[in-house]
């Protein structure tokens, strides 16, 4: 096809004919927003978002469903289209209900994320956190105390019972760590070789310096006062902010690297110009606002006067402050606290407040009055000083009586004198605490200041007047809480860091949608719990000197507390295209008003929906109906009163929902969410790695997420890319509280807790004592399919080279049932011909142990793909194939003989290809010609005609592909397909042949790797003794060069007392098995999780999930996937590290080898996984390195394909279910739950 | 013998309403009571709404007497007076004013309605009927009919005016064996009754244009997608399908040719939306109606993603007359980019309301003051609202426009299926903008963003507009709403919902804002803005009170009576109650 050029945004473009705008945009990387194109679908351009403006339309179009015709000059951000899409967007939002952020997120100055830490202290999860305050402030134990905590007032628990405690809580998290042995210590990115000077050490500069830092600059504090910590420090009495945690806190900063120079004042010691010229590439003045303010009043200079920050900085500097027995200290703010608490404790009798407005309008914080009253402070309210008097030395206060008048512009009313009224307090000390200036007179020949006497900056930027100078904290808002100092720091350095790496600025942004109109009577259903208690020191001991008044609370109350947030912040809002694309176009939440629906949460056990936040986007409709062909989601209603529900309105766990997560996946707002496995879910930037799933033998990539030592959600890779509910949401025993975290041996008859080296050394004495007495051959090993194909190889060399016996088995090895054809227990296509295949019979694929194969079959039957799907039940693939044939499974082999013999009789077998490659054909046509179809078919209710059927569509087809289920398909079954794909000459080649699925994440990788007592890994026969030498000279180690025991011979042999020790690796038998396996002298069990059997065992190795062990998996697709370790091993000890315990501990001189060397050493010894080592920069390759068989190559390898005669009495499925302990966690999990999948 | 004589009452939706089912049967009872050698039989409209029920009278001789307002009461006086007594009865005849409405009019597409047995196929051949088909099937090649009806410039009569002949080869030209034809008569304009009309009076010209063109795009298989609340014109439809496939009409083999076809009806189920092509695809399907993006059109993928041609009624309904008389006759008729006639409803402060046919570019003067006799009441023409609840408003200004596709869009109102809405000076602009906006945001699907949130958001505006809470802020949102919500809007309902917003702004702008500023409804419809109050006229005679719900008027007997604003609902109840003009209403 000729293609045709266009023009997008300037750039001319060829693309093909057909494409639609949005398509060769992407294609191009022209970034075209949408909230309701998935690849998945056609086009259903709901949204409006992805308009464009095409030259010479009048109107503006969509790309998502506009194709590009030859000339088309396109404009994809002009200012016409972000008008409409900030509309649309802003259409959405008039009926979108949801905070983005909490409240508690939204009040505070650093939107420090306070609905984060705390919901991650409900969960227990401290040190996350601790961690997550720590990506806000660097002093969360300084803030922890001193914060007027903002974020509790707009906490919408405050409606009921009382705000969350957000202040203890970051206090109690910031305590553990100071407490505990090994502080957080946040990464810092590689060093960038540029210095910035921040002047000031206050929370401001301190924050500034530490987030600098963390970027990899080299940073350096310039403090004028022999101290670091500016306010924090000499402004904050010693019973509110105990130093210790301050230093505490400067140190972990200075741990970090950032160096603080004391005794360096800005302006005497040194120059910004200095600076600048020394070399530094930024500064960031911090300098905070020291200068006591003057009350105006005659006499405030007399000695005894003196202002309330210098007061409590003198604390610090010279100790011997005489301050007398009365002291007034004028003001109502904290500082004024400060200085009235801090006299007294000084030894003033009498130490009172004079504050010229009534306790309403005092700013002080409430719990700071509360404790000044409590510790006898006198208050005298409406009372203004006017004059100061005395003889030398300050001796009496005169101040005037007030009243309050009207509520001024600012909404505090005004005191208003009372003429004459007076009244004169006779006092030794005088302390104004009416607020604080920044001492400018050094700097200002430097840096330009405002009217108001702070530092002049660019409010977007904090750029002050000079380049590559920035200023920030009270220095440039005047004073204020400590929290906004800390909140400009954290700011200042993400613009620094941009401007000196020269980025364009790019501030993070700030859309938030928010709830309206909450009240009490809105917040219905939540039991009342009441708000934690802060334990403080008695009034009377207080006052004895300065120890902390508040003394902490406890982790039991914090977790408590924390437990009581409402959860207000959107889960999604890190996710959430809607508010990325709000922020991107700068839409108004509130811009079109209007009436807004309100819908209930709904909640599944893995799902919830929030339907207040959805915007019709349909994405979740189609690919329930598309994609997953469940059908449970639908739109309900026409026009504005649309709404996305499940059928009939039922809860969705009662409906055809197969619980995958699709909808969640593919949703782009907050309406669709995972139902978080922890007790107090919030929106959290997860650590995410990549890996396969450990579930079923469609081995689907996957995203881990984590947070701490817990799985908190697993996702598909790819955005696009499908999982089923086990992948998706069959983690919780990653988490499970019971997990098997130590090695156990049995003492007395005890599991006793004890080091891996005991047990090993305990397992290693018995067995070498049974060896000893009974020979190797007494002893077996178990082992399952849910181990990487590199702990299987470890496993297999385990027992032939360190237990010297081939008895080696698994409770799921299945018989090869194809070998003979194919050459190997192998598919012989990959999962990506499918798509490719013009005919495919998918047989025993239960959609239910496989539905992410449902939905590519599904997939490719709405392509065109002729799918026979056969299955002896209805499904949700049964509707969507073109043929669906309901077979009994003992009826399948006649059934499969009969399409054979149909295709034997009508001549349309490949001559050629069976002279060349196949064996056997003979009798196989004698008996095919001896056969009546009509009575191969008798037990079935299928016809001769739909034999003919479905035989000449086999026939017709050039790309047929059989899929064959090996749990639920007889193997005389598959066997008999295989034959039908090796008669044709439809096999060995791309896209043709046979895919068997496997049950399992590592069927495959089982048998690959030896599991077996007959073969050596890559099916080379113990018996052969070329292969058998192979490994011997590998492993410098004489092998045992008899066949083993098989499964049910070793089962045999332990009941008649020929097998005295089992190792069992992973497998969790049947009670029937269980009993036998008692029986042993020695059974040694590697588990995940508590099961009867190791209840059993003498001793437990713990074992690692699939989530924290790398290595690798070989799917049903011929993919060989790695595995990363998204988490630690519970144990501490990787699955490896446990093997290499037991190989040392019976001596075999073998020393622990790495993966990579692991490997190596499989690719030497295994001719399929020959190029395994390439997963180490490869997240897959091939088995046998390539996607399909090869004819050539397997005649050559394993000479010419056997054919049987089919044995069609034979056809009852082979049963032999066993659930891994893993899986009967999740399965016992959903039935807790209610869920039937 | 004397030639029988045949009376025909009108049966149309109109006529039944008007009582014309007991007409009827009372004409029925007297007929076979007194065993009169007459034949009864019934007719579709022919437009004269106004006179229903109406019957005519054909003598022998070839007269037609037609009779307005024959209810079951007068049926007896009609036969003992005319039928019997050979009087006329002159005052109950409306022969002249028939004539003078219906000699303004070129009735092509209404050709046999009002006229003929709708029932009855034989009625139908008798005048014409299936002759198109005939001709077509006998000398005409498909293509030769598709350039046909292309030269007859016949444009689809749905709304959008998409050329006929070029729909039709789209379809023919494009890929595929299977392809279907689709009657849209899911007439969904409040106040338009065209093909309604068509279906119920002339049933068998339908048929006869989609089998003219299934042989035009090779299709045997067509739909007529047609409203469940139209159950006399489905009712007609299926009779004339029963009878077309009896007479060879319709099924396998057509009239002996290798041409089958074969119709079915699919009611709807009354969603607006539906009308529009890609969703009426959709409800046929049994999918939920929500349109889909175009292209692809339907003539590229369709039903069951087939080509197909979808036409409506009245389109159809052209078609034999077409290919029987010639496309150069049709083109005699309208404009040069618009040819032949158009149907136009006719409703509203009319006179004379009811449906009209006339040659396309005939000005909107022509219309509703020479054919439809001017405004009620003798009260002054404000504007007109064309197109249905998604068309535009014209101001009088505008009442000498030619009514054609394109002039019309250009005004900012537009053809539409023809809905004519007149409206006089007690009509207030805003609150028709708001009437219009409600129902469009009712229909709408609630598929795309703009307009299941857009025509929502704007109809809040407008309440609250007409309530005076609205501030000039408001109106300019409106305004951007409006624009936005044309030009973002995936479906002709969407584009076309502020089309009354947008016109009655660009024409009557003034009442906004008198609305929004002086909190005052010149038209005195916007109750929340009118205030009731009792002027000096009063004399106290207490009828006003009677009549007051809510016990808002107080006063002495023979005293000037007062109103508590604070009570008052503004029902206008002692408007009506008042005979001395006392009652002030602002």
């Amino acid at each position: 096809m000729e293609k045709i050029k266009i023009n997008i945004n300037g750039r001319e473009l060829t693309a093909n004919p057909g494409q639609t705008i949005l398509e060769t945009a992407r294609e191009n990387d022209i970034y075209v927003p949408t909230l309701c194109y998935s690849e998945h679908f056609e086009p259903y351009a709901s949204c409006g978002i992805c308009l464009v403006e095409i030259e010479g339309f009048p109107r503006p179009l969509r790309a998502c469903a506009t194709a590009i015709s030859n000339g088309m000059v396109i404009r994809t951000e002009s200012e016409k289209i972000k008008k409409a899409r900030k509309l649309a967007l802003e259409l959405m939002l008039s009926d979108h209900r949801g905070d983005c952020r909490g409240p508690c997120v939204m009040a505070c100055p650093a939107n420090c994320d306070a609905q984060g830490y705390v919901a991650l202290a409900a969960n227990g999860m401290f040190r996350e956190a601790l961690k997550l305050v720590k990506e806000f402030m660097p002093i969360p134990g300084s803030i922890g105390r001193v914060c007027p905590a903002p974020c509790e007032k707009d906490c919408r628990r405050g409606l009921l019972e009382g705000a969350v405690s957000i202040r203890y809580i970051k206090r109690l998290l910031a305590d553990i760590d100071m407490e505990g042995k090994d502080p957080y210590m946040p990464e810092i990115a590689p060093e960038t070789h540029k210095r910035i000077a921040v002047i000031g050490s206050g929370p401001a500069g301190l924050t500034a310096a530490f987030f600098l830092r963390r970027l990899g600059h080299s940073v350096t504090i310039f403090e004028a006062l022999p101290q670091s910590g500016g306010m924090l420090r000499y402004g904050i009495p010693e019973y509110r902010l105990p130093k210790r945690v301050l230093d505490w806190e400067i140190s972990l900063i200075e741990r970090l690297g950032v160096e603080i120079r004391t005794n360096m004042r800005l302006g005497e010691d040194f120059t910004i110009n200095y600076l600048k010229k020394a070399g530094y590439d930024a500064i960031y003045v911090a300098v905070g606002a020291q200068s006591s303010k003057k009350m105006g009043v005659p006499g405030e200079d007399l000695p005894g006067v003196i202002g309330g920050a210098d007061f409590l900085r003198s604390m610090f500097l010279n100790s011997g402050t005489s301050i007398g027995k009365r002291v007034a200290v004028v003001g109502g703010g904290n500082v004024a606290m400060d200085a009235v608490r801090t006299s007294k404790r000084l030894g003033a009798k009498t130490a009172m407040i004079i504050y010229r407005r009534s306790f309403e309008e005092m700013p002080a914080q409430a719990i700071e009055v509360h404790e000044a009253k409590e510790e006898g402070i006198e208050f005298h309210l409406l009372t203004a000083p006017v004059r100061i008097q005395g003889n030398g030395k300050a001796e009496k206060i005169v101040c005037q009586k007030m009243e309050l008048g009207k509520p001024d512009a600012s909404g505090r009313r005004r005191p208003q004198a009372i003429p004459d009224a007076f009244v004169e307090f006779e006092v030794d000390t005088i302390i104004a605490a009416i607020g604080q200036d920044v001492e400018f007179q050094n700097i200002k020949e430097e840096i330009e200041f405002n009217k108001y006497n702070t530092i002049s900056i660019d409010q977007r930027t904090f750029a002050t007047s000079l380049p590559g100078v920035f200023a920030g904290g009270d220095a440039v808002t005047g004073p204020d809480d400590a929290i906004v100092a800390v909140a400009a720091g954290r700011r200042a350095a993400i613009v620094i860091d941009q401007y000196i790496s020269s980025k364009s600025l790019n501030l993070p942004g700030n859309f938030n949608s928010k709830i309206e109109g909450i009240t009490a009577s809105s917040l219905t259903d939540i039991l009342s719990h009441p708000k934690a208690s802060m334990p403080v020191l008695e009034p009377d001991v207080r006052l004895q000197g300065f120890i902390e008044v508040e003394l902490g609370i406890t982790p039991e109350q914090a977790l408590k507390d924390a437990s009581r947030c409402l959860e207000c912040g959107c889960l999604d809002s890190f996710e959430c295209k809607l508010r990325e694309f709000s922020d991107v176009y700068s839409a108004k939440p509130d811009k079109i008003k209007g009436s807004m629906h309100e819908y209930k949460k709904a909640i599944h056990p893995f799902i919830i929906r929030e339907q207040d936040k959805c915007i019709l986007c349909g994405l979740c409709v189609k690919v329930c109906a598309n994609v997953v062909g469940a059908e449970a989601l639908g739109l309900v209603n026409r026009g504005f009163e649309t709404y996305v529900g499940p059928s009939l309105d039922r809860p969705l766990a009662e409906t055809t929902c197969i619980s995958c997560g699709q909808c969640v996946s593919i949703c782009p707002t907050g309406a669709l969410n995972e139902n978080l496995p922890v007790d107090k879910p919030a929106a959290w930037e997860l650590n995410k790695v990549s890996s396969t799933c450990g579930f079923c033998g469609v081995g689907c990539r996957i995203q881990i997420e984590t947070a701490g030592d817990k799985v908190l959600r697993v996702t598909p890779e790819s955005p696009t890319g499908l999982l089923c509910h086990r992948g998706r949401f069959g983690f919780s025993h990653i988490n499970d509280p019971d997990r098997i975290s130590s090695p156990m041996i049995r003492t007395d008859g005890i599991l006793k807790l004890v080091e891996l080296k005991a047990a090993a050394d305990f397992v290693a004495a018995k067995t070498k004592t049974i060896k000893a007495l009974y020979g190797n051959d007494s002893i077996a090993v178990l082992t399952s399919p849910r181990y990487t194909n590199e702990e299987l190889y470890l496993i297999q060399k385990f027992t032939r080279a360190v237990l010297g016996t081939n008895n080696l088995a698994s409770l799921s090895e299945h018989e090869a049932p194809v070998s003979d054809i194919t050459g190997f227990d192998v598919s012989t296509n990959s999962y990506d011909e499918v798509e490719a295949s013009d005919m495919i019979l998918a047989a025993g694929v239960d959609v239910k142990d496989y539905p992410v194969m449902a939905m590519k079959l599904r997939k490719t039957s709405s392509a065109g793909t002729k799918l026979y799907l056969v299955d002896n039940k209805d499904s949700i693939l049964s509707k969507d194939c073109h043929r669906f044939l309901n077979i009994a499974e003992y009826s399948s082999s006649g059934v499969f003989a009969a399409i054979l013999v149909y295709i034997i009789k009508n001549e349309n077998t490949n001559s050629a290809f069976i002279n060349k490659y196949i064996e056997g054909y003979n009798d196989l046509e004698s008996w095919a010609l001896s056969q009546d179809i009509g009575s191969l078919i008798e037990n079935s209710d299928l016809s001769e005609k739909d034999i003919a059927d479905i035989a000449e569509s086999f026939i017709k087809a050039k790309n047929p592909l059989i899929i064959a289920g090996t749990k639920r398909l007889c193997s005389e079954s598959t066997r008999i397909l295989a034959t039908i794909s090796a008669i044709m000459g439809k096999i060995g080649l791309p896209r043709r042949g046979i895919i068997l699925m496997k049950e399992r994440c590592n069927s495959q990788g089982l048998t690959d790797m030896g599991i077996s007592s007959v073969n050596l890994p890559g099916y080379q026969k113990i018996e052969d003794t070329d292969s058998l030498k192979k490994f011997e000279a590998e492993w410098n180690v004489r092998l045992n060069p008899k066949a083993g025991l098989s499964y049910e011979e070793i089962i045999d042999g332990i009941n008649f007392g020929r097998i005295k020790a089992v190792f069992v690796f992973g497998e969790n038998p049947d009670q029937q098995t269980l009993s036998t396996l008692r029986k042993a002298e020695l059974l040694v069990v590697h588990e995940q999780l508590p099961t009867e059997l190791s209840q059993a065992a003498d001793c437990v190795l713990p074992a690692a999930s699939f989530c924290e062990s790398e290595g690798s998996y070989t799917n049903s697709g011929r993919k060989i996937q790695k595995l990363s370790p998204a988490l630690p091993p519970k144990s501490g000890y990787s699955n490896q590290d446990v093997f290499y315990a037991l190989i040392n501990a019976l001596n075999f001189s073998h020393k622990k080898a790495s993966l990579a060397q692991l490997r190596h050493e499989i690719a030497r010894l295994t001719p399929q996984h020959e190029h395994i080592s390439e997963l180490e920069s490869k997240d897959f390759i091939y088995w046998n390195d390539s996607p399909y068989s090869d004819i050539e190559q397997m005649v050559k390898e394993k000479g010419r394909m056997k054919l049987a005669v089919p044995d069609v009495t034979l056809s009852a499925m082979r049963e032999r279910t066993y659930k891994d302990s893993m899986l009967k966690r999740y399965y016992d999990e959903l039935s807790e739950k209610g869920l039937n999948l | 013998m004397e030639k029988k004589i045949t009376v025909r009452v009108g049966l149309s939706t109109c006529g039944i309403a008007a009582g014309g089912n007991k007409t009827y049967e009372k004409f029925n009872e007297i007929i076979s009571d007194r065993k009169l050698n007459i034949n009864l039989e019934i007719t579709g409209c022919i437009g004269l709404c106004y006179h229903e029920p109406m019957v005519d009278i054909l003598t022998g001789d070839g007269k037609v007497f037609s009779y307005g307002a024959i209810t079951e009461d007068n049926v007896a006086m009609l036969i003992d007076e005319h039928l019997i007594g050979g009087r006329v009865v002159s005052n109950l005849l409306i022969n002249e004013d028939k004539d003078k409405v219906t000699s303004k009019q070129v009735r092509i597409s209404l050709r046999n309605c009002g006229l003929i047995n709708p029932d009855s196929i034989e009625d139908y051949i008798k005048n014409g009927g299936y002759k198109a088909l005939k001709k077509v099937l006998s000398t005409m090649t498909p293509d030769e009919v598709i350039d046909e009806i292309t030269a007859s410039g016949l444009r689809g009569r749905g709304g959008a005016g998409f050329p006929t002949g070029f729909k039709w080869r789209a379809t023919r030209q494009s890929p595929g064996n299977q392809k279907y034809v689709v009657c849209n008569a899911d007439e969904g304009d409040p106040g338009a009754f065209m093909d309604r009309s068509i279906a119920e009076g002339d049933p068998h010209s339908v048929v006869e244009g989609m089998l003219i063109s299934g042989y035009a795009i090779g299709a045997n298989e067509g739909h007529i997608y047609i409203r469940a609340e139209y159950p006399l014109a489905i009712l007609r439809i299926q009779k004339a399908l029963e009878d077309a496939k009896k007479s060879k009409y319709l099924g396998e083999n057509i009239l002996g040719s290798d041409f089958s076809f074969n119709l079915k009806i699919k009611k709807g189920a009354g969603a607006f939306v539906c009308g529009e092509e890609t969703a009426l695809i959709a409800s046929l399907e049994g999918k939920r109606g929500m349109p889909t993006l175009k292209p692809p059109f339907p003539a590229q993928k369709g039903l069951w993603q087939k080509p197909t041609s979808i036409n409506n009624v009245e389109t159809f309904s052209n078609v034999p007359w077409i290919i029987s008389e010639g496309a150069k006759s049709y083109t005699l008729f309208g404009t040069a980019k618009s040819a032949g006639t158009k149907v136009f409803a006719l409703a509203g402060k009319i006179n004379k309301g009811g449906l009209v046919e006339v040659p396309i570019g005939t000005s909107l003067r022509e219309i509703i003051f020479d054919i439809g006799d001017g405004i009620q009441g003798g009260k002054k023409f404000k504007g007109v609202q064309l197109g249905g609840p998604s068309g535009g408003c014209l101001p009088e200004n505008l009442l000498d426009t030619p009514v054609d596709y394109d002039t019309l869009i250009q005004k900012g109102a537009m053809m539409g299926s023809g809905g004519m809405i007149v409206m006089d000076e007690t009509t207030c602009m805003v609150d028709m903008a708001r009437f219009f906006l409600n129902f469009t945001k009712d229909e709408s699907c609630g598929k795309c963003v703009h307009c299941r949130l857009g025509t929502k958001r704007m109809l809040e505006i407008l309440v609250l507009i007409t309530e005076g809470k609205a501030t000039s802020e408001d109106l300019s949102l409106l305004e951007e709403l409006a624009v936005n919500v044309k030009e973002g809007s995936l479906c002709g309902l969407g584009q076309t919902a502020p089309n009354p917003v947008l016109t009655t702004l660009r024409y009557f702008r003034h009442e906004y804002e008198e609305h929004i500023t002086n909190k005052k409804c010149q038209a005195k419809v916007c109750k929340a803005l009118l205030t009731y109050t009792i002027n000096e006229k009063c004399i106290g005679c207490g009828a006003c009170v009677r009549r007051c719900p809510v016990n808002a008027i107080n006063g002495e007997r023979r005293k000037l009576h007062t109103i508590v604003p604070e009570l008052c609902v503004k029902c206008g109840n002692c408007v009506d109650a008042c005979k001395f003009d006392a009652i002030l209403v602002e």
